[in-house]
């Protein structure tokens, strides 16, 4: 009898941790994207990558919570040479936000309302390159959502990737780990 | 490729009119699905042939050779129609009368017809119903019953011919499978954007997949147009972050989309999305084109419901229903839906994507509905009876104004006016468009065999086809340049219409505050906010374009892509400026006594004497008042940003134009002249001479009112430049130094109505205040770096005398001399501690100051270089002697 209440105890454990955080059962996985360019990300566990979705090289998507889902796009980006000053993208992020709001605009007319920058953050030196990541939150019709883009320079290649994050504000305690996982893990595989 | 990069561009920006592209694409053969230049020069000419008709059709001669609108036609025109309006109204309001007298004012009682549509009882019908197969025009006549007539036999026709046996489809499926059937241009792109190769494509006409992709797109957009753009900018310089957030705005915009659309995917799509891509996108695109046709369908009944009805839901709640919606609609064809949702214009379509992600749990039918409501709840307050209007102000009130309520709904009210499109016709490839009646709210219009009542805002989109369609087909039309600049005046034309539109309401707010003074204010102000809808449509519809505009600057594309959109990009600007110009001449109108709207007992009702004077100034000063007043328009704070920095821009450029003028000897009273409006040719120019100068003088001085640059920001600009002339200054001075002049007589201005508004016991305080003001206004200037002669020189020009003299005196106590050594001194003192003085210009000031000087050195060099080469060839310079050219500075 104690031997099952310990067995149960412990498959109780299991489910929680297995519920609690979907991010904690992720999976390493590498992806070649258009161009040849290839990387590496955790998918967590629950999450579907599909490579051509609206032929988008890759996105990474969460179940349905609350309704809607969280996502993760890759798009391979531009191969100039880019030099970035992180000072200078801080100093022009207004830039950034007059174009989300003209964007806010356009799809939900006076129903779109932007609920909080998220400043630009940038970082020249990192193990996977240089990482420069900004957004915003925003309400439109029935919706919250917080919309992050990562620009991200490959160390060696100096080629340019680019992620969106969506994540819907009404469900985010449920998906947000899960979200920032396979941001933090996204690098540029080989480099 | 780039071509159609190019189409794709414009139509992320335009929904394409599907009528003229179904038109067009029907007048290929089947086979072979690629279009040879013959076909394609063949269609070219026939578009052009029936372009011409329109845009020479009676009582259009009010266009020039080069496409603009001639203002002296608008006022002939006005004449006619201020005439016909008074006999209209007259005739429309002894009905009104009638009508009142015999039935009541609102929910008149319908009769169904044998196949179900209704129509209203009280309608005569003089034409038989035969007659729906030859339309006919007719401007004249028994105006309102004829337009009451047409419609009714509208809604009728459009019953009897629809097609009893339309397949119930599943909208988005056919779409969806004609788009990949499709081979033909912009369905490769669309292909591609699908995932599906050319090899699982079937080969079509592709016709349909050209609408739906467009329609497709406006909803989805490409992301690899967006990114595609952003790296075919190759002018954006790495090393400028600068222009690195305006460059990727594009794949932010596409990136955002997908993202917000991919938060809705089912559980099917996302079971699919990991194997079957491609079946996964078929099912989210499918999705978003069903929600579209519920929500055009929606969209057209509330357009066109004359009567709504309240019932009660089982949940407790309310839903407004129409109560006669137009029969046709119901049994529209999955295509014939398609064919209106992309009448309806980029503006609404845009919308559509956020009720898409933000409702996939609901309909587009309920979308539209909100949407609709908010949109044009102001104008449906107006022409339906027994709506908000009643509710709001009450039935007595509704008695009172619905004499002019009846002018105002435009029974027939504009069809003078509209006498130009009444009759016209479009054919394409065998169909036609033909206008059989207009209002400036409903237009009834033969389409391709059936007979149509549409608002007039959806009607003019479908007037715009033929330039629509002309775009799309444009890349592949050989030598299509006699046919752009015929589309371009038939789209000028319509544009002008809507803005008719616009002032017609304008003038409708006018009569029933002028009729009933206070009572009328609210409806006054309803009307009003109709023009200001129509003011925010071309607004959006200018910034729409402006951003096609901008996305072609920048892309690398062929001449003639860019020459398009520039076509595109002033056509919509144009549009302010003529609704500008209706509001000026009803202005002119009103001012001069002529009251077009009042019949006689109503003028005699109203003698001059007894005229609210307040008011006409009102109306003088809306006339003469170029520049819409933003915040009567409802614009964002972004929007107005927009328009705000948009004249400080212009301000700079009239101030560069001045100083170029002035450089070639120009004199202030022919640059002011010319900048304002106001210049005549000399008698004695020849014809082509007066010609080159009108059309220039015209354009700047419509280019800087259309930018919102009032007429004494203009002078201000000028004066400024003068001033800097007679302080003999730097020719070519950067914007800032120039900027600061005016700044500082505002400075001074200000100080001194201080002083001069001081009681005695203040005097001596106000003295020492304006004293310090002068020290911190010389300091500035040093600081801007005038030198102390241009400051004396400054000080003693009629510039500042209001600011700072009386009867020739220094105000404050002061004196010219101890002035004059005051500056002296406190410029030697500046130059001593240049550390304590700094240039208080940002450094992003700086910047932008030394890339002006360089720019104009570089100028400056090139006439200097071109010099040189014309004595070269003259033999008065010796080439291996180079030029002395001016020094480029380094940093400051």
């Amino acid at each position: 009898m104690g031997l099952f209440r310990g067995m149960l105890t412990l498959a109780a454990i299991f489910e929680l941790l297995c519920i609690g955080s979907v991010s904690a059962q992720a999976a390493e996985r590498v992806f070649e994207i258009n161009n040849g360019h290839r990387v590496r990300i955790e998918v967590p566990k629950g999450w579907t990558a599909s490579q051509g979705l609206l032929n988008i090289p890759l996105t990474i998507f969460s179940p349905i919570v609350g309704g809607r889902r969280a996502s993760v796009s890759v798009y391979d980006g531009a191969t100039n040479e880019l030099q970035l000053d992180p000072k200078e993208m801080a100093a022009h992020q207004d830039q950034y936000q007059a174009g989300r709001q003209e964007w806010l605009t356009k799809n939900f007319g006076k129903d779109g309302e932007v609920l909080k920058w998220i400043p630009y953050q940038g970082e020249l030196h990192t193990p996977r390159g240089e990482v420069h990541t900004i957004g915003f939150q925003y309400r439109g019709i029935d919706l919250r959502a917080e919309d992050r883009s990562m620009y991200l320079i490959c160390p060696k290649s100096r080629a340019m990737i680019y992620l969106k994050s969506f994540l819907s504000l009404s469900h985010e305690k449920e998906l947000r780990d899960s979200l920032s996982k396979i941001l933090t893990s996204f690098q540029c595989e080989g480099e | 490729m780039v071509k159609q990069l190019l189409v794709l561009i414009l139509m992320v920006q335009v929904v394409v009119g599907p009528v003229s592209l179904r038109a067009l694409a029907q007048s290929q053969p089947a086979s072979p699905p690629e279009m040879s230049a013959e076909m394609a020069e063949e269609l070219g000419n026939a578009l052009a042939a029936n372009l011409k008709a329109l845009v020479e059709a009676p009582g259009t001669g009010c266009w020039d050779n080069n496409g603009n609108f001639r203002e002296e036609c608008l006022s002939k025109e006005d004449r006619a129609f201020y005439q016909a309006l008074k006999e209209m109204g007259d005739a429309a309001e002894k009905e009104a009368q009638a009508r009142d007298a015999s039935q009541p004012p609102v929910g008149s009682p319908r009769i169904s017809t044998p196949d179900g549509c209704e129509v209203s009882s009280s309608i005569a019908l003089p034409m038989p119903i035969a007659t729906v197969t030859e339309p006919q025009a007719s401007a004249t006549g028994a105006a309102p019953s004829l337009v009451q007539s047409v419609e009714a036999i509208a809604d009728k026709a459009a019953c009897e011919e629809h097609d009893a046996t339309v397949k119930k489809e599943s909208c988005g499926e056919v779409i969806w499978e004609e788009m990949t059937s499709g081979v033909l241009g912009l369905g490769k792109d669309l292909l591609a954007w699908t995932g599906i190769t050319e090899k699982d494509d079937k080969t079509g006409t592709g016709c349909l997949s050209k609408i739906a992709s467009h329609l497709f797109d406006s909803v989805t957009g490409l992301f690899q147009l967006g990114w595609s753009a952003a790296k075919a900018a190759g002018s954006w310089v790495a090393d400028k972050a600068a222009g690195f957030w305006d460059w990727v705005t594009g794949a932010e915009d596409k990136a955002s989309d997908n993202a917000a659309m991919l938060s809705t995917m089912t559980q099917e799509e996302a079971k699919h999305a990991e194997k079957d891509p491609k079946e996964a996108s078929k099912n989210i695109g499918s999705r978003a084109i069903e929600f579209l046709k519920d929500f055009a369908k929606q969209w057209m009944v509330e357009a066109t419901c004359t009567e709504w009805e309240s019932i009660d839901l089982s949940d407790g709640t309310k839903e407004r229903v129409c109560k006669n919606p137009p029969c046709a609609l119901d049994n529209m064809s999955c295509r014939e839906t398609l064919n209106f949702v992309c009448s309806m214009g980029g503006e609404v379509l845009g919308m559509a994507l956020g009720g898409f992600v933000g409702k996939s749990a609901k309909s587009g039918l309920t979308f539209a509905k909100g949407l609709f409501r908010k949109a044009d709840g102001a104008l449906k307050d107006l022409v339906i009876p027994g709506s908000g209007l009643i509710k709001g102000s009450g039935k007595a009130l509704l008695k009172t104004l619905r004499p002019a309520l009846k002018v105002a709904e435009g029974s027939l009210w504009s069809l003078s006016h509209f006498s130009s499109l009444v009759g016209l016709s479009i054919r394409f490839s065998g169909k036609t468009i033909k206008v059989l009646a207009a209002t400036p709210l409903k237009m009834v219009m033969w389409i391709d065999g059936k007979v149509w009542s549409l608002p007039s805002k959806s009607a003019t989109f479908l007037f715009r086809l033929p330039y629509r369609a002309a775009k799309a087909v444009w890349g592949e039309l050989p030598g299509t340049s006699a046919v752009n600049d015929l589309v371009g005046k038939a789209a000028r034309k319509i544009s002008a219409v809507g803005s008719m539109l616009a002032g017609e309401e304008a003038e409708a707010s006018l009569r029933v505050i002028e009729k009933y003074g206070a009572k009328g204010q609210t409806t006054g102000a309803k009307f009003r906010a109709a023009r200001v809808a129509a003011y925010r449509e071309a607004y959006a519809e200018s910034k729409a374009y402006k951003q096609v505009y901008e996305a072609a600057k920048n892309a690398t594309l062929a001449n003639p892509a860019k020459k398009e959109l520039l076509a595109a990009e002033k056509a919509a600007r144009e549009t302010y400026e003529r609704s500008v110009r209706i509001r000026k001449s009803v202005g002119s109108r009103l001012k001069t006594g002529e009251h077009p709207f009042l019949n006689k007992a109503e003028r005699d009702a109203l003698p001059p004497a007894n005229l609210n004077k307040e008011s006409w100034l009102n109306v003088q000063k809306e006339a003469t008042s170029y520049a819409p007043d933003p915040s009567a328009l409802g614009e964002t704070r972004d929007q107005r940003k927009y328009q705000d920095d948009n004249a400080k821009k212009v301000e700079a450029n009239v101030r560069t134009e001045v100083a170029r003028l002035m450089s070639q000897g120009a004199s202030k009273v022919e640059i002011e002249q010319k900048l304002k409006g106001l210049a005549h040719p000399n008698k004695d120019a020849k014809p082509s001479e007066i010609k080159a100068f009108q059309k220039y003088f015209s354009q700047d001085a419509r280019a800087i009112h259309s930018a919102g640059l009032k007429p004494d920001q203009v002078q201000r600009a000028i004066d400024d430049v003068f001033v800097a002339k007679e302080l003999k200054l730097k020719p070519d001075m950067p914007y800032d130094d120039w900027k600061v002049i005016p700044e500082i007589k505002e400075e001074l201005r200000s100080a001194r109505a201080g002083l001069d508004a001081a009681k005695d016991g203040e005097k001596q305080a106000k003295q020492i205040e304006f004293k310090k003001k002068l020290e911190e206004v010389l300091m500035k200037l040093y600081s801007y770096e005038y030198t102390k002669e241009q400051v004396q020189a400054l000080l003693k020009s009629d510039y500042l005398t209001s600011e700072i003299k009386k009867d020739g005196n220094w105000i404050a106590g002061l004196s010219e001399a101890d002035v004059s050594k005051s500056v002296d001194m406190k410029f030697d003192e500046y130059a001593k501690d240049k550390a304590k003085h700094p240039h208080p210009l940002t450094e992003k000031q700086k910047e932008e100051r030394i890339k002006e000087e360089k720019r104009v050195i570089n100028r400056k060099n090139h006439e200097i270089q071109e010099n040189w080469l014309k004595k070269i060839r003259e033999g008065k310079a010796d080439p291996k002697v180079p030029p002395k050219y001016l020094e480029i500075p380094k940093e400051h």
